[in-house]
C-alpha cells in the first residue's frame, strides 16, 4: 500500500516520523503534532496520501471522543492492526502523525476535533464517521452548538460516508440526517444525553423540543402517540394528533408506568400546569436543570387520566440488517423545511405515523428518553443499538455483555457506538465485545493511582455535559475538584453555573486550581461545604487514606496527571 | 435532591420575592442560570421568601414579578426572543410598574430600540434607550468598569463575549464601545458582563434585591468567596484605558 504513495509523500512521511522521534527523544512532546506539522509542510496532501487505501473511521463530538476512539480501535482489532491517534491529537497534524507512524495498517480510527471534521472527511474519505454529542464547550472561542451541527449537516451531504449517530441528541440527529448519496446511511445508537440545555430549540425550525423524563431522572417514555395507522405514513405536515380523550393542556404528554419502565401496565399521562400543591409529581418534562429551585411555577405536575394505551402496535423493531443501517435519502441544500423533514430524514418516522411507544424497548432505558420537535417532524429516530444494564444490544437483538473497566453509563454508550462502528467494517460484536474490557484508561482519564495511601481516580470533565457525566461516575468518597482557565480550557468560567453540583452534597469536597475561587462562589451558592487547598499534594494529605475522586478540567487534569508521573 | 435552591417561599406566599428568568430556552448560554441562583440565595440568606420562575418562550411572561433576568444567546434565538417578547408585552408591563430587570449580553441588546442579529437589524423591546450594532471585531475577555457613582457600587468585573447609555465606564475590555459599558435606566440594568455577572458583583445583586424589596439596606452576609474572586479577577486584568482618557460617566436616566 505504502509503495503506491508519491515520492513527496514518502519523503514527508519520513521527515514526519523523524521529527516525531526527535520530539520524543528531546522530551519536548509526544511527537503526535510536530511530526504531522512538518510532514504537511512538505506535502500538503500528506494526510490524504496516507489515508489512501485504508479503511477509516472518524469519531467526533463534544465529549467522549478520545475514549470512543480507543474503544473503537479495540473493537476493530478483531480485523488486525489499527492505526489510531490515541494520544488525543485530534487535528490534521495529529492524524497525519498517527497514520505516518502506523505504517501500512489497513484500518484506522481517528478522533477528530468538531471544527475539523469537514476538512478531515475530505482528506481521509472515511468509510464511517461516528457522531457522539454536541454541547457548549469553550464558548469564548468555539463555534456555537447550532453552527457546528449545521456545518456537519452540510458536510455530510457531500460525502458518501456511513454515519453512526446518537439518536438521543437532537443536534446530532439533525446533523447526521444530512448523510446522503450512494453508500451513505445512518446507524442510530441510543447513546444517551444527560445534558439537555443546548438542544431545547429545534435546529431545523426553531420550535421547542420536548422530552419525556420522569421526576426521578429516569427516562420514561416517548411522546404522546397516536395509535399507529395500519397504512403507510400520511403526509407529515401536521403535528401529531392528541389521542382521543386525553387532555393535553401543556402540549406535554408522556407515557409511563410508576417505576419508570414501560411494560404492560403503562398508563398514558397528560401533563397539565400544576394546580397549587396538587397533582402527582410522578413525572415531569425535563425542561431545565435539576437544580431549579422548588416552587417554580413552571414545574409541571402530571395528572393521570386512565386512558388506555393503544395496544402494542409498534412493528417489532425495524428491519435490522447487517448493521441496521438505513438508506439515506437526499435531504440537503436547501436544508429541509419543517414540512419535509420527516420525509427525508432517514430513520425518522413521519410524525403522523409514530410507532406506538409502549413496546419500543429502547424507551425503557435511561438512554432512551424520547424527544421530538413540537413544530416540525424532527424527532428521535428508533435506535438500532442500545445499552441495557451492562449489555450492548445489537440490531438483531443480541445482547453483548461488556465487562468495561471504564466507569459510568456514558462509557457503556461509547462502547455501543464502538461496536456499531466496527460492525460497519464487518466485525462481529460478539468477537469485539471482550476486547473492550482491555481498555483501562486513556491518557490518564479514569486512571487509578496509589499515592501516599490514597487510591486516586482521575476523571476529566471539560464542560457542563462532561461534569454531569463525571458526577454519574464518581463514587461517594472525598472529591477534589480543580479548575483552570488556560487556553485549552477556555478563558471563561461562566459555565460553572450551568453545572448543578448538588450530587456532591454530603461528600468531603476540596477545591484547587487557578480558578478555584470561581468554583468556591459556585459551591457557596449551591450550599455545598468545601475546603480550598493550594495544591494537589495538600489535597491528598487532607483526606484520610482510601479512595479519592479527582474531577478536573483539561489543563488542571494535566497538572495533576503530571504530579502522578504522567499516568496513562 | 438538589440543594441548589434558595427557595423558602411557596407560590402562595404573597410577600415572596418573585424572580423571573425570561426565556431560558432561548437566552441561556454562559451560565446565565447563575444570576437567578445567586439572587435567590442572597435574598434567602436575608430571610426573604423567594420564588423563582422560569418562563419558556412559548409561555406568557408574568407581569407581577419583582425581578426579571434575561441572559445571553445566539443570534437566531435572540431575534426570536425579541419578537416573542414584543408580542407578549408582559415584560413591558412589568417594567412600566418599575419591576427590576437585569439583562446581560444578547438579553441586554434586545432590550434596546434595535439590535443586529444574523446580519439584519431587528426591533428591540425599546425598554432601554440604546441601539446596538455589530462591532468590527468580537470583544472577548475580562471586562472591568467603574459603575455610575450614583449607584454606589464597587468596580464591575466580568467576562464579555459579544460583537450601546452606559452603566459603567470601561477600564479594561471593550464594553459598549471601549469607553462605556452596559446601561442603566430606571430599574433596568444591562451589561455585557455575561453569564453569572452577579457572581463577581455581589453588591449589584444586593442592589437589585434592595430595589425589588424596597429595603434601603440589606443585612450583611458572608462574602468571603465572592470578594476573593473579585480581588483575583481585578488583579488579573491590566487596566487598559488611562484614567485621564476615560469617557465621562453617563448620567442615569
Amino acid at each position: 500500500m505504502s509503495t503506491k504513495r508519491p515520492l513527496r509523500a514518502k519523503l514527508a512521511t519520513s521527515v514526519s516520523l523523524g521529527a516525531a522521534a526527535l520530539s520524543r527523544a528531546t522530551g519536548r512532546g509526544d511527537g503526535s503534532v510536530i511530526g504531522g506539522r512538518l510532514g504537511l509542510m512538505i506535502d500538503p496532501n500528506l494526510l490524504a496520501n496516507l489515508a489512501t487505501g485504508r479503511q477509516i473511521a472518524l469519531v467526533s463530538g463534544t465529549n467522549g471522543k478520545t475514549t470512543t476512539t480507543r474503544l473503537t480501535a479495540a473493537a476493530m482489532g478483531v480485523l488486525g492492526d489499527v492505526a489510531t491517534n490515541s494520544l488525543g491529537a485530534n487535528m490534521p497534524t495529529g492524524h497525519t502523525s498517527a497514520l505516518a507512524r502506523a505504517g501500512s495498517t489497513e484500518y484506522a480510527v481517528l478522533e477528530v476535533d468538531e471544527h475539523y471534521l469537514p476538512e478531515v472527511l475530505t482528506s481521509t474519505q472515511p468509510k464511517v464517521v461516528a457522531l457522539l454529542n454536541l454541547s457548549r464547550d469553550q464558548l469564548d472561542r468555539a463555534k456555537e452548538v447550532a453552527m457546528i451541527a449545521d456545518l456537519w449537516r452540510r458536510t455530510l451531504a457531500q460525502h458518501p460516508v456511513h454515519v453512526v449517530a446518537n439518536a438521543d441528541d437532537p443536534m446530532i440527529t439533525w446533523a447526521a440526517a444530512g448523510a446522503t448519496g450512494a453508500g451513505a446511511g445512518v446507524t442510530w445508537v441510543a447513546a444517551g444525553q444527560r445534558w439537555h440545555d443546548d438542544s431545547w430549540v429545534c435546529p431545523d425550525c426553531g420550535s421547542h423540543i420536548e422530552r419525556a423524563v420522569a421526576s426521578n431522572g429516569a427516562a420514561v417514555s416517548n411522546m404522546p402517540v397516536a395509535p399507529e395507522p395500519e397504512s403507510a405514513p400520511a403526509p407529515p405536515a401536521d403535528p401529531p394528533e392528541t389521542p382521543t380523550g386525553v387532555q393535553v393542556v401543556d402540549e406535554v404528554t408522556v407515557v409511563a408506568s410508576g417505576d419508570g419502565t414501560l411494560d404492560g401496565a403503562t398508563e398514558l399521562i397528560t401533563a397539565v400546569p400544576a394546580p397549587a400543591n396538587g397533582g402527582h409529581p410522578s413525572a415531569t418534562m425535563a425542561r431545565s436543570h435539576a437544580d431549579r429551585p422548588a416552587g417554580s411555577v413552571d414545574e409541571r405536575t402530571l395528572l393521570m387520566p386512565t386512558v388506555p394505551v393503544p395496544e402494542a402496535a409498534h412493528p417489532a423493531g425495524r428491519p435490522l440488517g447487517s448493521a441496521g443501517s438505513h438508506p439515506a435519502t437526499p435531504v440537503l441544500a436547501p436544508i429541509a423545511t419543517p414540512q419535509t423533514v420527516a420525509d427525508t430524514i432517514p430513520g425518522l418516522p413521519a410524525v403522523s405515523a409514530l410507532p406506538a411507544v409502549p413496546t419500543d424497548p429502547t424507551a425503557t432505558t435511561a438512554d432512551g428518553a424520547d424527544w421530538r420537535c413540537t413544530g416540525c417532524a424532527l424527532r428521535r429516530p428508533t435506535p438500532q443499538w442500545r445499552v441495557e444494564g451492562d449489555a450492548v444490544i445489537d440490531p438483531t437483538g443480541r445482547a453483548h455483555t461488556i465487562q468495561l473497566q471504564l466507569p459510568g453509563r456514558v462509557n457503556r454508550a461509547n462502547a455501543a457506538t464502538a461496536l456499531a462502528v466496527a460492525a460497519e467494517f464487518g466485525v462481529d460484536p460478539a468477537l469485539a465485545a471482550p476486547r473492550l474490557a482491555q481498555v483501562v484508561s486513556i491518557a490518564g482519564r479514569y486512571a487509578q493511582v496509589q499515592r501516599d495511601g490514597r487510591d486516586v481516580r482521575l476523571l476529566l470533565a471539560k464542560n457542563p455535559a462532561g461534569w454531569l457525566e463525571a458526577f454519574d461516575m464518581a463514587e461517594d468518597v472525598p472529591t477534589l475538584l480543580s479548575i483552570n482557565s488556560r487556553d485549552p480550557d477556555g478563558l471563561d468560567t461562566s459555565w460553572l453555573f450551568d453545572v448543578d453540583f448538588s450530587p456532591l452534597q454530603g461528600r468531603r469536597v476540596l477545591i484547587t486550581g487557578e480558578r478555584a475561587y470561581d468554583l468556591a462562589v459556585r459551591l457557596d451558592i449551591n450550599d455545598i461545604p468545601f475546603t480550598h487547598v493550594n495544591s494537589f499534594g495538600k489535597a491528598l494529605r487532607s483526606v484520610p487514606a482510601g479512595r479519592v475522586e479527582v474531577i478536573a478540567n483539561y489543563t488542571a487534569f494535566q497538572d495533576i496527571r503530571a504530579e502522578l508521573d504522567r499516568v496513562n | 435532591m438538589s440543594t441548589d435552591r434558595a427557595t423558602t417561599g411557596s407560590s402562595t406566599t404573597q410577600s415572596a420575592l418573585r424572580i423571573v428568568w425570561v426565556y431560558p430556552d432561548l437566552l441561556s448560554t454562559y451560565g446565565d442560570r447563575g444570576n437567578m441562583l445567586i439572587l435567590a440565595r442572597r435574598a434567602d440568606l436575608r430571610g426573604f421568601p423567594v420564588e423563582t420562575i422560569e418562563v419558556r418562550s412559548d409561555e406568557p411572561v408574568p407581569t407581577k414579578a419583582d425581578i426579571y433576568l434575561l441572559g445571553g444567546g445566539e443570534d437566531g434565538p435572540q431575534a426570536l426572543a425579541a419578537q416573542r417578547l414584543n408580542t407578549d408585552r408582559g415584560l413591558h408591563k412589568a417594567v412600566d410598574q418599575r419591576a427590576v430587570v437585569l439583562c446581560v449580553c444578547a438579553g441586554y441588546q434586545l432590550l434596546g430600540a434595535s439590535f443586529s442579529a444574523k446580519g439584519a437589524k431587528h426591533a428591540g423591546l425599546d425598554l432601554l434607550d440604546i441601539t446596538s450594532d455589530r462591532g468590527r471585531t468580537r470583544a472577548v475577555g475580562e471586562l472591568v468598569g467603574d459603575i455610575d457613582p450614583e449607584l454606589g457600587l464597587p468596580t464591575l468585573t466580568g467576562f464579555e463575549n459579544h460583537d450601546a447609555k452606559p452603566f459603567a465606564r470601561v477600564t479594561a475590555g471593550v464594553g459598549n464601545d471601549g469607553a462605556t459599558e452596559g446601561a442603566w435606566q430606571g430599574s433596568v440594568i444591562g451589561t455585557y458582563s455575561h453569564g453569572p455577572a452577579l457572581s463577581r458583583n455581589p453588591a449589584l445583586a444586593d442592589l437589585l434585591i434592595a430595589w425589588a424589596t424596597g429595603q434601603d439596606k440589606l443585612d450583611p452576609i458572608d462574602d468571603t468567596w465572592p470578594n476573593r474572586l473579585r480581588a483575583e479577577r481585578l488583579g488579573a486584568v491590566r487596566v487598559t484605558v488611562p484614567r485621564a482618557a476615560r469617557a465621562p460617566v453617563a448620567a442615569s436616566r
